[in-house]
C-alpha cells in the first residue's frame, strides 16, 4: 500500500472513532451505544458511507456528528442516518444538516427505505444562527420528510432526549420505535419553564408514558438497543422498498390457534367482552402479528400480519377495551394505519365488532365527528384489496369506518354471530317508541311491551335475513374464515381502481 | 389510589365491598356503556376504602369509582 492510500485509511479510521473521550464517556454513562456499534445491530456491515470527512478541519467534530450511508437488511439495501452523540451531543451543525438532506434525497431517488437513528440534542445553535430556515439547513429536513412520506418507508428509532427541531424527525417517520428511557418534546423542560413557568421533568414532559399511551406519537417501545434494532428489521419485513413495490412474501405458516376455536372465542351474549387478539391468532400465520401502537387507544387493534405468507394490515375493534367503541383517539389511530397500509400496498382486513362511535359531551368536544370522519375517509380512499368481516356487532356509523358494504370492500363476510343495525335493540326501541312506552302506566305491562318491541327489532337485523337481502356477500362458518380470507386476498391481489380526478381530497 | 372510569357510562355492578382486599388486575366494577359491559380492574393491590359511585349512577370518563388504600 502506498503512502497516500495508507494516509486515507488512517484518517478514515480516526474519524470512525467518533467524538472525544468525554463524549464516549457521556454516552456510556447514559447506557447508550456508540453509533458505530449501534449500526452493527441493524446491518452486518455499513456498506456505503458518504460525508465521512465532513468538518475534517476540526478533529472534535468527526463526521460532523452524523453517520450517513447504507447497509443490507434481509438482503435489501436500506439507507440510514444515525446521530453520533459522542460528537457535541449529536447536535446538528451546517455539514451535519447537508449530510442528512443528501441521504434523504438519495433514498428518494433510489426508491429505498431509510432508517433514522435519532440521538441528538438539536440544532447546534452557535453554528446555525438564524440560518435554520435556509434551504439546505435543518429546516429542510421536514420538507424532505414530507416529500418522502408514502414514497419510501421512513422508520425511526429515538434513543435519547430530543427537544425542539430534531423532535420532528421522529414524528415524521412512518413507524417509530422509542427507547423506554428516551424523551421528545417541542421544547425542553428548561424552555418550558422560561416560556410558561411550568416545572417538569423530561420524562413527564415527553417520556414513553406520554407518547406511547397518551399522545399516540410512537408506535413501539423498546427495552434495549438490541430489541429496537430487531423491531426495525421486523417492521421492514412487512414493507416494500417503495410505493412502487409489494411487501415481501414469506413461506406460509399455520395459525397459532386452530380456526376451529373461533366460534368458541366469540361469546354468545353480544354485550360480553372478549379479546379480539385471540381471534387474530386463529386467523393469521403463527407469530406473524406485529401490533402497532398497542398502548394507544387499545379499543382499536391495528397491526401487520401474514396470511398464508402474504402481508396484510389488520384493523380490529377490541371488545375487551371500552367495549370496542370507537373514540376520537382510536379514529385517528385507525385512519393513520389504514393510510399507511394503502401507501405501501398492504391489503387490509377489517374485523368488525363495535357498538359504534362513542357518544356524549366529552367526545363531542374532542371532535368525534371530525376525527371519526378521518377514519371513514381513509378507508374510503384506500385502493388496496379490502375485506371486511362482520364478527359480531356492527352498530351505527362504526361499520363505515370499518369498511362496511357501502365502502366498496372487495367482499363483506359475516360470521353467524353478526348483528348489523343502526343501533342496539335497547337504544332503538327507546328512540322509536319512547312516547308509546311512557304512556303505559303499569310497569309489568310496560316491560312486556319493551320486550316484544326489542324482539321485533332484533328480528329485523337477523343475520340470515340480512344475508338473504344480500346486505353481506356471504355468511360463513367461523372455522372457514382463515381459508376464505386467503382466497379473497389472492383473488384481489392485482386489483386496480382509480380515485376521481382531483389534486387531492380536502380531508386530512 | 383510585379506580377511575375508563369511559363515560352507568355503574352496572359493583363487585367489591368496603374493607375488601383486591389484587392488581382484579375487576372491581362493571360499567354499562354503549350497551356493552365494561369491566374496570384495579391497577394496583389494596383495600377498598369507599365505593364512590353506586349501581345505577352515571359517571364521566376519569371519575373515581372506588377508592383504594394501597396494600402495605
Amino acid at each position: 500500500m502506498g503512502e497516500r492510500e495508507r494516509r486515507l485509511i488512517e484518517e478514515r479510521e480516526r474519524i470512525r472513532q467518533g467524538g472525544p473521550p468525554r463524549g464516549h464517556e457521556r454516552q456510556r454513562a447514559a447506557g447508550k451505544l456508540f453509533v458505530r456499534d449501534r449500526l452493527r445491530l441493524f446491518f452486518d456491515a455499513v456498506e456505503t458511507e458518504t460525508g465521512t470527512f465532513a468538518r475534517y478541519d476540526d478533529p472534535e467534530l468527526a463526521a460532523d456528528g452524523v453517520v450517513t450511508g447504507s447497509g443490507t437488511i434481509d438482503g435489501r439495501p436500506v439507507f440510514f442516518i444515525a446521530s453520533d452523540y459522542t460528537v457535541k451531543a449529536g447536535s446538528v451543525g451546517v455539514r451535519h444538516a447537508q449530510k442528512f438532506l443528501a441521504a434523504q434525497k438519495a433514498a428518494l431517488r433510489a426508491r429505498r427505505p431509510i432508517v433514522y437513528l435519532v440521538d441528538s440534542s438539536g440544532a447546534r445553535i452557535d453554528e446555525t444562527g438564524g440560518h435554520h430556515v435556509d434551504p439546505g439547513s435543518i429546516g429542510e429536513f421536514y420538507y424532505m420528510h414530507s416529500l418522502l412520506s408514502g414514497a419510501v418507508p421512513q422508520i425511526g428509532v429515538l434513543y435519547g432526549t430530543c427537544f425542539a427541531g430534531t423532535a420532528y424527525t421522529p414524528v415524521f417517520t412512518d413507524l417509530l420505535v422509542m427507547m423506554k428511557d428516551a424523551a421528545m418534546a417541542i421544547a425542553s423542560p428548561r424552555m418550558v419553564e422560561v416560556a410558561i413557568g411550568q416545572k417538569v421533568t423530561p420524562e413527564a414532559l415527553g417520556g414513553v408514558e406520554v407518547h406511547a399511551k397518551k399522545s399516540g406519537s410512537v408506535h413501539f417501545v423498546a427495552e434495549s438497543e438490541e430489541e429496537a434494532a430487531a423491531l426495525v428489521r421486523r417492521i421492514l419485513s412487512y414493507l416494500p422498498d417503495s410505493s412502487d413495490g409489494r411487501p415481501p412474501s414469506a413461506p406460509p405458516v399455520d395459525p397459532a390457534r386452530d380456526p376451529e376455536e373461533i366460534d368458541a372465542i366469540l361469546p354468545e351474549d353480544p354485550n360480553r367482552p372478549y379479546d379480539v387478539r385471540h381471534l387474530i391468532e386463529a386467523i393469521v400465520d403463527a407469530e406473524s402479528f406485529l401490533e402497532v401502537k398497542a398502548m394507544y387507544a387499545p379499543e382499536l387493534v391495528t397491526g401487520f400480519a401474514r396470511l398464508g405468507g402474504e402481508v396484510i394490515g389488520i384493523v380490529a375493534n377490541q371488545p375487551a377495551v371500552k367495549g370496542g367503541t370507537i373514540f376520537p383517539e382510536s379514529a385517528d389511530k385507525g385512519a393513520e394505519f389504514v393510510w399507511l397500509c394503502d401507501a405501501y400496498n398492504i391489503p387490509l382486513l377489517y374485523l368488525v365488532d363495535t357498538p359504534g362511535f362513542m357518544v356524549g359531551t366529552l367526545v363531542e368536544q374532542n371532535a368525534i365527528l371530525r376525527r371519526g370522519r378521518k377514519f371513514i375517509f381513509a378507508t374510503a380512499s384506500a385502493t388496496v384489496p379490502r375485506v371486511s368481516v362482520v364478527v359480531r356487532k356492527a352498530y351505527g356509523a362504526g361499520i363505515y369506518a370499518m369498511s362496511g358494504p357501502a365502502f366498496h370492500p372487495d367482499v363483506t363476510l359475516a360470521l353467524p354471530s353478526a348483528e348489523i343495525a343502526v343501533m342496539g335493540p335497547e337504544a332503538a326501541v327507546n328512540a322509536v317508541y319512547y312516547n308509546k312506552i311512557q304512556a303505559i302506566e303499569d310497569p309489568e305491562e310496560r316491560k312486556r311491551l319493551v320486550e316484544r318491541l326489542r324482539a321485533e327489532y332484533r328480528a329485523g337485523y337477523d343475520i340470515y335475513k340480512l344475508a338473504g337481502e344480500l346486505v353481506v356477500d356471504e355468511l360463513i362458518p367461523p372455522k372457514e374464515l382463515r381459508t376464505q380470507l386467503m382466497r379473497y386476498f389472492e383473488l384481489f391481489r392485482e386489483k386496480h381502481i382509480e380515485l376521481p380526478r382531483r389534486k387531492h381530497a380536502t380531508i386530512l | 389510589m383510585d379506580v377511575r372510569a375508563p369511559m363515560s357510562g352507568t355503574v352496572w355492578k359493583v363487585l367489591v365491598r368496603p374493607g375488601e382486599r383486591v389484587e392488581t388486575g382484579q375487576e372491581v366494577v362493571i360499567l354499562e356503556s354503549m350497551k356493552m359491559e365494561i369491566p374496570v380492574a384495579a391497577e394496583f393491590a389494596g383495600t377498598v376504602e369507599a365505593i364512590v359511585k353506586g349501581e345505577g349512577e352515571y359517571v364521566d370518563e376519569g371519575e373515581v369509582l372506588v377508592r383504594l388504600a394501597p396494600a402495605p
